[in-house]
């Protein structure tokens, strides 16, 4: 079967709902197709349940959000569906900052974004307004803002308020992390009622890309299909256009046509698609004729600590929402350069205990007294995303040895950093460290423990944007190089992920896209 | 006093469960199980009712459901078996409708060190019932809630309008 479209955007998740709409609001007659691996979640009424489920028994709150023999090694997520990853999202909207754009010019290191912040920052704004943002501006000048968040910050909790002043305390600001969930019914979506379970919001407070695609389609503006893999896009025989983009429904090949394809497959299937798309003419596959296509994959490092102090914390008044502060998001080049964020969550005392340190079994009410006994201060857990960039060996590849039923080779991450970053690891450590440690200073605070991530967070690049084709696949707008018709968009196109939630700077980057796809359909 | 202690007996046996197996879980014997293992201080009915809290739990656990794919989470897992296959038989062995309160603790106690268990595991796992039961207990939000002596309702969608108020004293 074949279907025809002006604008064909393969994957449906926040990306492709961001640009499906802002493309059908810039351009009401264009015919816009989205096609999507997964199944879709259009269940609204069933999230009170799943809910209950998830918490009870640690069932998947969307089952079924994934298909089986599809999966990346190296990957974190395996979710491929309708919303995309954006489903299990805890709705953490933090902006990046201009030195992430910056980081060859400042610093000397890796490269520049090809974008301006000012231009990217108006993006945020749109961002924000379309997911419906809650936070309190930031005090840094740097953060300055050109417009003020859609909606005030979620209400801090009994232990975040305590927790904001214990850090300040160390002379870091503290500020609450702006979320994309409602503090009043806004976009015809609900408030928050503080579930706490943001990875399935019962109420629609935390933003979704269901809610968007689900609304798109209702108006017709476009057309959803649904269980259907995109295994290649198939090239024009006299020129460099995609003229089709091939796949499997039910068992059946299928073929979309397009004027325009948009790739927002995600950091892992985006650049597989291109790779498994290989022709005469992009033996390695499409908008690949320099190789890039799959390299500099990033994400950024963390290190976490568990901090006890004399204060009264409570877990799980809100555990989705935490405190940041931005301080280290800038450090002047004439020092090592070192750039992070800094979090603070409320966190849980030790789990109750069946034997005393004797050995002798505790039963009855000696098991919280034992607990009480042990237990008598807050504990806060605290976290910092510290930027590292990639190595041009930092990439996506394909697997012949894992292959899908259809017999596609199956996508392996490995994330390596470049040769700078190695250099300055022990000192990025010992620098984490010691504010991990000035903060302990206060409220007779005690580090518990540390400990560092053995994956890169919040992943991103595969298909590195940048003005020289020689080493990036992209423009900044997303058009591939290679293919006048060909954009990918979101999370693939990131230089670097920066040092904190990327999930913003893919709807802000998304929507210029749109825009400028707009500009020429 | 013995009478009246069987027809109880009998009564609430008729509110019995089917366990994975097919035994059925006596709700009295489970009761008696949680005055023990599950704190005094929360009064008997609340201990009754966390039982009977337990055995809805795990009557509708759905062996071989997905487990939360989430973030971090790229393998597919499916949730383990049901783990009250061997309750019945446990509360059996332990027997503890006959036994004075010395002799219900030293059952328990005797019980959980033939299974070699010393710790209260994350989520019941089918070890053994008195275990499970505090796990149960424990890793609910009614759990945490009893330990902090605070009323946080993890569980409960709860308003921002009082988030920033100490949770209420439980007293």
């Amino acid at each position: 079967m074949t279907h025809e479209s002006d604008i064909c955007i393969i994957g449906a998740g926040i990306s492709a709902a961001m640009l499906a709409q802002k493309l059908s609001e810039l351009r009401p007659g264009l015919s816009i197709a989205i096609v999507e691996a997964g199944r879709s979640f259009f269940d609204f009424e069933n999230r009170f349940l799943q809910r209950e489920r998830m918490t009870k028994y640690g069932e998947n709150p969307w089952p079924g959000d994934f298909i089986e023999g599809q999966s990346a090694a190296g990957g974190i997520s395996r979710t491929m569906a309708v919303g995309g990853q954006a489903l299990h999202w805890g709705g953490t909207c933090n902006r990046f900052s201009e030195e992430d754009l910056r980081l060859k010019s400042i610093y000397g290191l890796y490269v520049d974004w090809p974008l301006e912040w000012t231009e990217l920052e108006k993006f945020y704004c749109e961002a924000e307004r379309r997911l419906g943002v809650s936070g309190e501006p930031s005090p840094f000048p740097g953060d300055k803002r050109s417009e003020p968040y859609p909606m005030q910050p979620i209400p801090l909790t009994w232990s975040l308020d305590r927790l904001r002043e214990w850090g300040n305390k160390s002379g870091i600001p503290f500020q609450a992390t702006p979320q994309a969930k409602n503090t009043v019914a806004y976009d015809d979506r609900a408030a928050c009622i503080r579930c706490g379970t943001c990875d399935i919001c019962p109420t629609g407070a935390r933003y979704s890309p269901d809610f968007t695609l689900k609304r798109l389609l209702a108006q017709k503006k476009i057309t959803l299909h649904d269980n259907t893999l995109i295994r290649k896009l198939v090239l024009n025989d006299s020129n460099s256009t995609v003229i089709a983009a091939q796949g499997v429904h039910a068992g059946e090949p299928v073929e979309y046509r397009a004027k325009v394809f948009v790739i927002a497959s995600g950091y892992t299937w985006s650049p597989h698609l291109l790779l498994n798309s290989p022709c005469s003419r992009f033996p390695n596959g499409l908008a690949n004729r320099t190789g890039q296509v799959g390299k500099y994959m990033n994400g950024h490092a963390f290190i976490q600590a568990f901090i006890e102090l004399d204060d009264e914390i409570y877990p799980n008044m809100n555990p989705q929402y935490g405190l940041i502060s931005r301080q280290y998001f800038r450090c002047s080049p004439s020092d090592p350069y070192v750039r992070h964020d800094l979090r603070i969550w409320e966190a849980g005392r030790e789990a109750p205990r069946l034997k005393d340190g004797n050995g002798h079994v505790l039963l009855g009410d000696e098991i919280a007294r034992d607990w009480r006994s042990r237990n008598t201060r807050g504990v806060a857990r605290v976290r910092a995303y510290y930027d590292v960039h990639p190595s041009e060996k930092s990439e996506l590849t394909l697997d012949a040895s894992a292959k899908n039923k259809w017999g596609d080779p199956m996508p392996r991450i490995a994330h390596r950093r470049d040769a700078a970053c190695e250099a300055r690891l022990a000192a990025t450590r010992q620098h984490i460290g010691n504010i991990f440690e000035r903060m302990a200073r206060n409220d007779n605070g005690k580090i518990i423990r540390t400990s560092e991530g053995n994956y890169l967070d919040h992943p991103a690049g595969g298909c590195r944007m940048g003005a020289d084709p020689a080493k990036s696949v992209c423009d900044s707008f997303g058009r591939t190089h290679d293919h006048e018709n060909v954009f990918v968009v979101g999370a693939p196109t990131l230089p670097t992920a920066g040092c904190t939630n990327g999930t913003l700077t893919f709807v802000a980057l998304t929507l210029r896209s749109a825009a400028e796809i707009a500009r020429n359909s | 006093m013995q009478r009246r202690g069987f027809f109880k007996r009998t009564f609430s046996g008729l509110l019995a469960f089917i366990g994975a197996r097919g035994q059925a879980v006596q709700v009295e014997d489970l009761h008696d199980l949680a005055s023990v293992v599950l704190p005094a201080s929360l009064g008997r009915p609340r201990t009754d009712k966390v039982a009977d809290d337990f055995v809805r739990w795990f009557t509708d656990y759905k062996s071989g459901a997905e487990v939360s794919s989430g973030y971090g989470n790229p393998r597919t897992q499916v949730i383990g078996p049901n783990p009250s296959t061997h309750y019945a038989e446990q509360l059996n062995q332990l027997a503890l409708a006959n036994l004075d309160a010395p002799a219900k603790r030293a059952a328990i106690e005797k019980a959980l060190e033939d299974a070699r268990i010393d710790r209260i595991p994350q989520r019941p796992n089918g070890k053994h019932v008195a275990a499970d039961l505090l796990a149960y207990f424990y890793g609910s939000a009614e759990g945490e809630d009893f330990l902090y002596g605070a009323a946080i309702k993890r569980d409960d969608c709860r308003g921002l309008g009082d988030s920033g108020k100490r949770p209420p004293r439980l007293t």
